[in-house]
């Protein structure tokens, strides 16, 4: 038996199949991003190389949205994306425990019309996380990422 | 001390040990510094583009010491450093589940749009998040509402 110590959970949303129509099987966690105060559900995505802000959400909190040409593509299922790279406050939202505020890096892109996405680079690669699908919903467990034996 | 040519054609055949500092020659070493600068972000660009993030991340600081006036180098520097986490000390937030119980019957309803809910009310769903904030700056008390964003139907 191993157990795992976190410092924050919540309830997240699966998107299941059977009540979607869709084949796809999504994760959305809670957050906060940057000065915005409502809660927004982002997708959890370990395999997206980084986080994803659309374009509206960054022009409300105030970002440029000229896509930098020093920055290559995002590479997509849904095609190539040009964007920039801005550094924003992801808040981790807790209904047990405590929060987790992430310095985190996003690709901000304006022709980006999907959901926000939560990636692994400069994001998730700083955060220790687990996943409890056994409830109805399904539990997102988080804490800030510690070194093996501390 | 690697060319520029090498430096790229590295890009696309890694090696297990590479040091940043190796893969660009020094600030003087080449023609002028505007050119220099520009063939430094072209190998970082290169590196960003074939997922090498943390050799970017290690490259990006040793440029950061080499052009401290380079708005483009150190903006790189800031937005590829390494994420920071920290904890937020207060009470845990107020369950979603209403919420969430709402969008699990409705989103069906508003394909492609974002969706503002709170409690068991909706708020606002618009495939503009633009036209979404602005009604809910228009309405007391919506700071509390639950943004989803529901994705297109796929047929």
């Amino acid at each position: 038996m191993l157990t795992q110590e976190y410092e924050g959970a919540c309830d997240c949303s699966l998107d299941r199949p059977s009540e979607s129509g869709s084949g796809s099987l999504l994760v959305a966690i809670p957050c906060r991003i940057g000065s915005i105060q409502q809660t927004h559900h982002a997708l959890l995505d370990t395999a997206a190389e980084w986080c994803v802000l659309p374009g509206e959400i960054a022009a409300i909190l105030g970002l440029d949205v000229t896509p930098d040409p020093d920055i290559g593509p995002l590479v997509t299922r849904f095609g190539q994306f040009y964007g920039r790279m801005e550094r924003l406050f992801l808040t981790l939202i807790a209904d047990e425990g405590q929060e987790v505020q992430v310095d985190a890096t996003f690709f901000v892109c304006s022709d980006w019309h999907y959901a926000m996405v939560v990636g692994w680079r400069g994001c998730l690669e700083r955060i220790r996380f687990g996943l409890d699908p056994s409830t109805e919903t399904c539990c997102f467990y988080f804490a800030r990422k510690r070194e093996r034996g501390i | 001390m690697k060319t520029f040519e090498q430096a790229l054609g590295q890009i696309d055949n890694p090696e297990p040990v590479r040091l940043a500092a190796e893969l660009v020659p020094g600030p003087f070493a080449g023609q002028d510094q505007a050119g220099d600068l520009e063939r430094d972000m072209a190998v970082l660009r290169g590196l960003l583009g074939s997922s090498r993030v943390e050799e970017a991340r290690a490259l990006a600081n040793d440029l950061a010491v080499r052009w401290p006036d380079s708005d483009r180098v150190q903006r790189m520097a800031r937005v590829l450093a390494p994420p920071v986490a920290r904890v937020i000390p207060g009470p845990p937030h107020r369950s979603m589940e209403k919420e969430r119980a709402w969008y699990r019957i409705h989103a069906h309803e508003y394909p492609g749009c974002w969706i503002a809910v709170l409690g068991d009310q909706l708020l606002a769903a618009d495939p503009s998040y633009r036209r979404v904030h602005a009604v809910l700056s228009a309405i007391p008390g919506s700071e509390d509402a639950v943004l989803f964003f529901r994705r297109p139907d796929v047929p």
